[in-house]
């Protein structure tokens, strides 16, 4: 992990204050994002996968609120859009204007408005209920286009059938004229794709992508975005609780519980070495190839426990293998390095004596609070917990 | 460590479809307020000439118009119920008669005392009365009277037993028409379907008050109220049931792509058990549901078309009728009174409203309606 | 969709024809015929007809004819044009109901324009600011629009009327324009009396139209396409106008079908009680005199507004709605 990020999220916190209690959907997530990177994002559904993805782009719906956090956008360098030849090599961005914190954004106001679709854009796991049901997937696209760039009525159609060719729709031409109900499954998320790429942003959240296909659809849609990627040089986080997915496209995983970020790693770590014992349950519940075709996969006992009884102390134990009792359900874990790239959230991972450490990092401003690495020292700390311990 | 268990600790206990349904609609508090109140009327309905304190069909002239009568409660300190007299008297300089309450005298209001005769529940002759003015009946005029002098509270009780009867009636004959077509429309699908949802689509594309208006006109005048009151009811179905006959075939239509009538077909039964033993009891709660929302249009039609003198007549005595005797403005100006007829009108509405949103919502836990 | 056009055009032309024949059967049903019912007028008047007479007079109108036969030449006529001539007042119906009947749609459409200009409003305020204060009146005003009949609403606006300003709030022309010919100065007349009738006749209608209008909305607003929508970075109004309100706008365009028919049914009574010259006491008194030219033309026609009506709505139906168009094709 290095200071290029194009995206940071840092200690968000996402809660909806509903009638019958606070819910927190995303309670102290962080990632950075790197430009051509994909980050993958994986969890149990409830645990704050799609609200962390809302939240990037301010649009979670009322009674939902961000509450503390940021999320810090680097602006693009001037009107340059990155280099789509060159997606791999790193853009030095560290040196540009001064990062955008999008949780501060006015959520109605033009400034995010113009980020949405623009510089970040979102596609979701149903395609069929994502797109407009009574206008063409031309008239959706070419909207997108007109909306985040300065063209006439015209030319956004020519483009939208273009960005149309470009993931893959056969006759693009004709298919720009169709309503959504008159495509099959694998178009209509592709026609999404189209309408996300429309705005040329620099970093694509997908969310589920894939889930509602099946699975040869499944690979071709998979396929199309590690491609689009590549030649566009996006920066993409995968939203999936499929680890199969997170295997064949991530370069980094953030696994969520619960609302929190519990390993951050880089993938062939996640899969390898995996730290957390919720990583490591997830791991195990997966089919290998290796597995003897009459064992039972294991899966993680229990379920995710409601929005409103969130456990005391480490909210996994409940349902933890490692479970410690006096220990991980009264203190709440603060994050870890257990390895110079790979965080955990977990009590057990803890060293014995977190202090000595500590004090050799000073404090710095705000941007880097809750957070272990300290990129410019070299070495990494644990928390610096506030008033805890 | 794992708490799960002692979350689930309480007993399992098993509740009928129609126990569920119950239970969602309590949680609809303007549903079960409605609910109490549809029971009221339907009490009234029953008990119409026991809550009458006066014949509702005795004219006399010298009592015509008379304002509503307040009853003093307290008399001297303590509590008895009482009227004061009120004599009406010609006016010839404001050609109009004038009612004076005479303060000196007291009439005692009574429970349970002797008034017309009639017969109760159909069962056995009595004159027995909720509560009135012991001895003189016609004394007490609770909602005032008419241009005739008829009671209007009395003429109400039974206009409410008319008005409510007659909806209620209407429903059930439309709900017959509308779940046999609806439901073979819906079972059988084709040609028997196209023919009937095309007759349904042309009897909703008429303008229905025209043909109220035109079958009600086409009664002959001498009919008898009893006949009137028959084919009244059986107009306003041939238009009702359509609406109950879409919603029955609609319903069929979902349910039978529900698995458990393939299961049910593909285990061998017979088109008839899968009606008796799958659909209907799935339909029930849906087709009462729109039945109930079907009878403020039906009270509204009865009211309307006897309102405009093509309903029932005189001396039947329905809500229609008794706003009859609003319908001209400077009389109702002198004599706001006369709207009285009006509240249970719009109570009855409401409820019968209220009762089907509730019911509507109990019988399908999933529909979002605002 | 030339299918689907066809169909429905066959099914308008069918309609009416069914509408053609309950008319005929409505004025036939009573037993006896226009003839007897005159022929008792005059009696009780204590001018009897002498029965030549009487016979002279059901040759005239063609009663001696079989019923099919008089259908025949009655719609034969109507084919042509000709609405016959109203039996009792002997004047031709076209000249007795133009007027009136203008009237009346000039009554429905303002009572459609009022339903419209109230229900969209209201109705997306009502979505929006879901359980506001506001969600909360306009909800109670909705269930007291509901639960008045519009016969009553009127009663109780000319009673109000009455009673606070000393007028008569019916009609729809003052005295001095009843019967000038038409110019401007009339038309101006005519709209200021339409507010009223248009309240009264369209209360009923806007409060279902705003129920149905933010139940749809509602639904709309939490699919999943909205969200897409604003995540491509559409401004809020722009959202709400262009994506969930051209969905939810789709049962109001339909439901605005079937509010035609019973607009002009409402018409009938409101007119009644407001004293409205719309063709309501015609077709009554001609529906008492079993006056079958007037009374079977007036249904007729009543029928073929709200059947065109109908169709309209469809047809827009159609324009805003592509899942419609395609129906079939996919």
């Amino acid at each position: 992990m290095s200071e290029d990020w194009i995206l940071s999220v840092r200690d968000l916190k996402t809660h909806f204050f509903t009638r019958e209690g606070v819910v927190r959907a995303v309670d102290g997530v962080g990632f950075d994002l790197a430009p051509g990177r994909v980050l993958g994002i994986v969890g149990e559904s409830g645990c704050g996968k799609s609200v962390t993805a809302l939240s990037i782009l301010g649009i979670v719906d009322h009674p939902g609120r961000i509450v503390d956090g940021r999320i810090l956008l680097r602006p693009a360098h001037g009107d340059t859009p990155v280099d789509p030849g060159h997606g791999d090599t790193p853009v030095d961005l560290a040196r540009l204007d001064p990062p955008v914190d999008l949780a501060r954004l006015d959520p109605t106001g033009r400034q995010i408005r113009s980020i949405r679709g623009g510089e970040i854009a979102l596609i979701f796991q149903e395609p069929m209920a994502s797109l407009s049901p009574v206008h063409t997937i031309g008239q959706q696209i070419s909207e997108t286009i007109r909306l985040h760039r300065r063209v006439g009525r015209r030319r956004s159609r020519e483009q939208a059938v273009e960005v149309l060719r470009s993931v893959g729709v056969p006759d693009p031409e004709e298919g720009a004229k169709l309503y959504p109900f008159q495509l099959s499954g694998g178009l209509r998320q592709r026609a999404l794709i189209a309408q996300a790429l429309a705005g040329e942003p620099r970093v694509l959240i997908a969310d589920e992508p894939t889930t509602a296909l099946d699975v040869t659809t499944q690979a071709q849609i998979l396929d199309l975005l590690r491609d689009l990627q590549k030649r566009r040089g996006m920066a993409v986080i995968l939203i999936t609780h499929d680890l199969g997915v997170i295997a064949e496209m991530a370069d980094e995983v953030l696994v969520m519980y619960l609302g929190k970020g519990v390993e951050r790693a880089p993938v062939d770590l996640i899969f390898h070495s995996p730290e957390h014992p919720y990583t490591r349950a997830l791991l195990n519940s997966m089919p290998g190839l290796g597995a003897a075709a009459k064992q039972a996969l294991p899966s993680i006992s229990g379920t995710v426990p409601p929005a409103f009884r969130r456990p005391a102390g480490c909210s996994f134990h409940p349902r933890c293998l490692e479970f410690l009792e006096g220990t991980c359900n009264r203190r709440e874990p603060e994050p870890v390095m257990v390895r110079p790239d790979q965080e955990v959230l977990c009590l057990r991972r803890e060293p014995e004596e977190p202090s000595q450490t500590r004090k050799n990092c000073p404090k710095t401003d705000k941007v880097y609070r809750n957070r272990t690495l300290r990129p410019e020292s070299g070495h990494f700390s644990p928390i610096e917990q506030e008033s805890r311990d | 460590m794992n708490r799960e268990p002692e979350e689930f600790g309480v007993r399992l206990e098993t509740a009928s479809a129609w126990q569920l349904t119950w239970q969602r609609f309590r949680r609809h508090k303007l549903a079960v307020v409605s609910l109490i109140l549809l029971g009221f009327l339907y009490l009234v309905v029953l008990l119409a000439d026991f809550l009458a304190t006066a014949d509702p069909n005795r004219i006399d002239a010298s009592r015509a118009y008379r304002p509503p009568q307040p009853i003093h409660l307290l008399d001297d300190g303590g509590f008895n119920p009482h009227v004061h007299p009120v004599s009406g008297e010609w006016d010839h300089r404001i050609f109009r008669r004038v009612h004076r309450t005479d303060p000196d005298r007291r009439l005692p209001v009574r429970l349970l005392v002797r008034g017309y005769e009639y017969e109760f529940l159909g069962l056995f002759p009595t004159s027995l009365h909720l509560m009135g003015v012991e001895g003189e009946a016609q004394a007490l005029s609770l909602l005032g009277t008419d241009g005739l002098g008829r009671d209007l509270y009395s003429r109400l009780v039974h206009g409410t037993r008319t008005s409510l009867t007659i909806g209620l009636a209407g429903v059930v004959l439309s709900l017959v028409l509308g779940v046999v077509l609806g439901g073979i429309s819906g079972f059988y699908g084709g040609r028997v379907d196209t023919l009937i949802q095309r007759v349904i689509e042309i009897l909703l594309s008429i303008p229905t008050i025209p043909l109220w208006l035109g079958l009600a006109a086409a009664m002959p005048r001498d009919w008898g109220v009893l006949r009137v009151y028959f084919i009244l009811t059986v107009i306003l179905s041939l238009i009702g049931w359509t609406r109950l006959g879409r919603e029955v075939r609609g319903r069929f239509l979902v349910l039978r792509q529900e698995d458990y009538v393939l299961a049910a077909e593909l285990m061998g039964a017979g088109r008839a058990s899968i009606i008796r033993r799958h659909l209907v009891p799935a339909i029930t709660s849906h087709v009462i549901a729109t039945a109930t929302l079907a009878l403020p249009a039906m009270i509204i039609a009865e009211t309307s078309l006897s309102f405009l003198g093509l309903g029932l007549r005189p001396p039947a005595i329905s809500w229609g009728i008794l706003l009859q005797g609003a319908q001209q403005v400077q009389v109702l100006a002198l004599r706001p009174w006369l709207l009285a007829p009006a509240v249970p009108v719009v109570a009855a509405i409401l409820a019968f409203n209220f009762v089907g949103d509730g019911l509507r919502d109990a019988a399908d836990p999933y529909s979002r309606r605002t | 969709m030339a299918a689907y056009l066809r169909r429905r055009l066959l099914q308008a032309a069918l309609t009416i024809w069914a509408i053609s024949i309950i008319s005929f059967v409505l004025i036939e049903l009573p037993p006896g015929d226009f003839v007897t019912s005159y022929v008792d007028r005059r009696a009780s008047q204590g001018i009897p007809l002498p029965p030549d007479e009487v016979q002279v007079l059901r040759v005239r109108y063609g009663l001696d004819q079989p019923a099919a036969q008089r259908y025949l030449i009655w719609m034969g006529r109507l084919l042509q044009g000709d609405l016959g001539v109203s039996w009792i007042r002997g004047q031709p119906v076209s000249e007795i109901i133009s007027d009136r009947l203008w009237l009346t749609m000039a009554v429905s459409l303002a009572a459609i324009l009022f339903t419209w200009a109230v229900a969209l409003p209201v109705g997306i305020y009502s979505a929006i600011r879901q359980y506001s204060a506001g969600d909360y009146l306009f909800t109670l005003l909705c269930f007291a629009g509901v639960g008045v009949p519009n016969f009553l609403l009127g009663l109780l606006v000319m009673y109000l009327g009455f009673v606070w300003f000393d007028a008569d709030v019916g009609g729809l022309l003052s005295a001095r324009y009843v019967d000038a010919p038409w110019n401007a100065a009339k038309l101006w007349d005519l709209i200021q009396h339409l507010p009223l009738p248009a309240l009264v006749l369209g209360t009923g209608g806007t409060a279902y139209m705003i129920r149905i209008l933010r139940a749809n909305l509602l639904d709309e607003l939490s699919k999943p396409y909205v969200l897409t929508a604003r995540a491509k970075g559409l401004s809020e109004v722009r959202l709400l106008l262009r994506y969930p309100l051209r969905v939810a706008l789709n049962p109001f365009v339909s439901t605005a079908g079937y509010l035609l028919p019973y607009l002009v049914s409402g018409s009938i009574i409101v007119s009644m009680v407001m004293s409205l010259p719309t063709v309501a006491p015609v077709l009554l008194s001609a529906l008492m005199d079993q006056d079958l030219y007037l009374a079977g033309t007036l249904v007729l026609l009543l029928g073929i507004l709200t059947v065109v009506g109908t169709l309209i709505s469809d047809l827009l139906l159609l324009r805003i709605d592509p899942r419609i168009r395609f129906r079939g094709t996919s």
